[in-house]
């Protein structure tokens, strides 16, 4: 019935449909570039806001490159299965043995690697615009952008697949991340802040974890029933 | 019969409001410090413990949902979430106008607040998606995973606001509260309960009638296919 010696092992499986999706976006260059001039965007605009000029300017710039990191999140996210579905290549992807997990965590990657492209670029420009020297804490708060961006981008795939079908996505999903990922914006920020005070950040940084841990085991979870409407549930199921 | 017990609900919600009233206003002393304004308390705190047991409420359903798939389990979830925003509601309006006669401003960076707040903005996006997907399974699946995300979420916010903001002051801890001021809290929190349970009691009937009708409407459109075929026009809808 099986045939143990043709199928991928899980591993495999998320790194084959990861190569097809950094394949894409290496060709096309469409979500990095246009994430990129959002969040070149949105620090000027943190700068006409008067951001920049305030007093303590430098202890406000981790909250603001927290919320410019939720801000592309989203950017990244609601587009996950956009080709696919203009394509309507989900049903295809179905069709892959235990496709729910490998798939899950295949975007979840993707997402992740997208994110944490941006949020180097936007780490230099609200660190200049802001003048604060991140490397000198470099370690505390790269750290913590790296695990709070892989929660951000687990709620993000979860929520991008549940909402796929959905009418105003682009809207509902910035709605339900944004306060979902409360704990991990206040958690990352704060991580920020002590780094830079030079305080330990070690309590945020568990904070942030178990909020990625959580929402992986969750997001699987609720990845796998989505998938499940996606493919079967057209309409009433009754 | 259902609708018997519902209205015997409604009656002792109604007695039990009033009789709250009487204890928070006749009975229970002025407070000291922030005089009349502090009466909000009982009302204040009930409401948000009734806001929680609906999202409770609907967290439960919703996982029972996923799993078993029954309909009237996502009827409950509905309810559970739809009276606890209403709760919030208020809990999130009367907060801000305690806060303001008792420390002087509309908010603060209370705890308990920001994870009221946040609550509140989760399951309005549970309403909001219900409201904006219909009545289709993918949104009731997409409801019961939002519902099953936002609980989980609620420890977590807890434990961020309580560490970033924990030093706060702790105003209900403070001096404790005289004992004619538990009275008066356990019959406005029996009276909020009451209320609570007949609302989401009719909700769940209104859900279940909701149900029925749609599984009526469809058998009817199945049958009356056959004949609608024949003589269809473009501008007959559902005959």
């Amino acid at each position: 019935m099986s045939v143990p010696h043709r199928t991928p092992t899980l591993l495999r499986q998320v790194w084959l449909l990861l190569q097809k999706d950094l394949r894409v976006e290496m060709r096309t260059g469409e979500v990095v570039a246009t994430s990129l001039l959002f969040s070149a965007v949105l620090v000027s605009l943190f700068v006409f806001a008067g951001f920049s000029t305030r007093k303590a300017a430098s202890e406000g710039a981790p909250g603001l490159l927290w919320m410019a990191s939720a801000f592309v999140a989203v950017l990244v996210v609601t587009r996950t299965f956009e080709r696919e579905r203009e394509d309507g290549a989900v049903t295809a992807l179905l069709l892959i043995p235990g496709a729910s997990t490998a798939l899950f965590f295949a975007k979840l990657a993707y997402n992740w690697l997208l994110l944490t492209l941006v949020q180097v670029v936007l780490l230099l420009l609200v660190g200049g615009v802001f003048s604060v020297d991140w490397f000198a804490h470099g370690f505390a708060v790269a750290g913590a952008l790296l695990l709070g961006g892989f929660g951000l981008c687990a709620v993000g795939t979860t929520l991008a697949a549940l909402l796929a079908a959905m009418r105003l996505r682009e809207v509902i999903v910035p709605v339900v991340l944004f306060p979902l990922c409360v704990p991990l914006l206040i958690s990352g920020a704060q991580a920020s802040v002590a780094a830079i005070r030079g305080d330990s950040s070690a309590a945020w940084m568990v904070t942030i974890a178990l909020f990625d841990l959580l929402f992986v085991g969750l997001g699987q979870w609720l990845f796998g029933l989505a998938l499940e409407v996606a493919g079967g549930g057209e309409g009433d199921s009754e | 019969m259902m609708s018997d017990k519902l209205s015997w609900m409604a009656v002792f919600a109604s007695l039990a409001v009033l009789s709250a009233l009487g204890a928070v206003f006749g009975y229970a002393p002025v407070e000291a410090s922030m005089g009349i304004v502090q009466k909000i308390f009982y009302f204040h705190v009930s409401s948000a413990l009734a806001a929680y047991t609906g999202f409770f409420l609907c967290c439960g359903a919703s996982i029972y949902y996923l799993l078993k798939g029954d309909r009237r389990a996502d009827v409950v979830a509905r309810a559970g979430a739809e009276v606890g925003v209403l709760f919030c509601t208020f809990v999130l309006i009367s907060g801000p106008l305690w806060a303001r006669k008792a420390w002087g401003t509309w908010w603060t960076g209370e705890p308990r607040l920001m994870l009221t707040m946040v609550a509140a903005l989760i399951f309005y996006a549970y309403v909001v998606v219900r409201s904006i997907g219909g009545r289709t399974e993918i949104t009731r699946r997409i409801c019961a995973a939002l519902a099953i995300l936002g609980v989980a979420d609620i420890p977590l916010v807890h434990f961020a606001v309580q560490k970033w903001r924990g030093n706060h002051p702790r105003v209900l801890r403070n001096g404790g509260i005289s004992d004619e001021m538990e009275v008066a809290l356990t019959v406005a929190m029996l009276a909020v309960f009451s209320l609570f349970t007949t609302l989401v009691l009719l909700r769940i009937r209104v859900g279940m009638a909701e149900e029925k009708v749609e599984r009526l409407h469809r058998l009817a459109t199945a049958r009356g296919n056959d004949i609608e075929d024949r003589r269809r026009s473009p501008l007959l809808e559902n005959p």
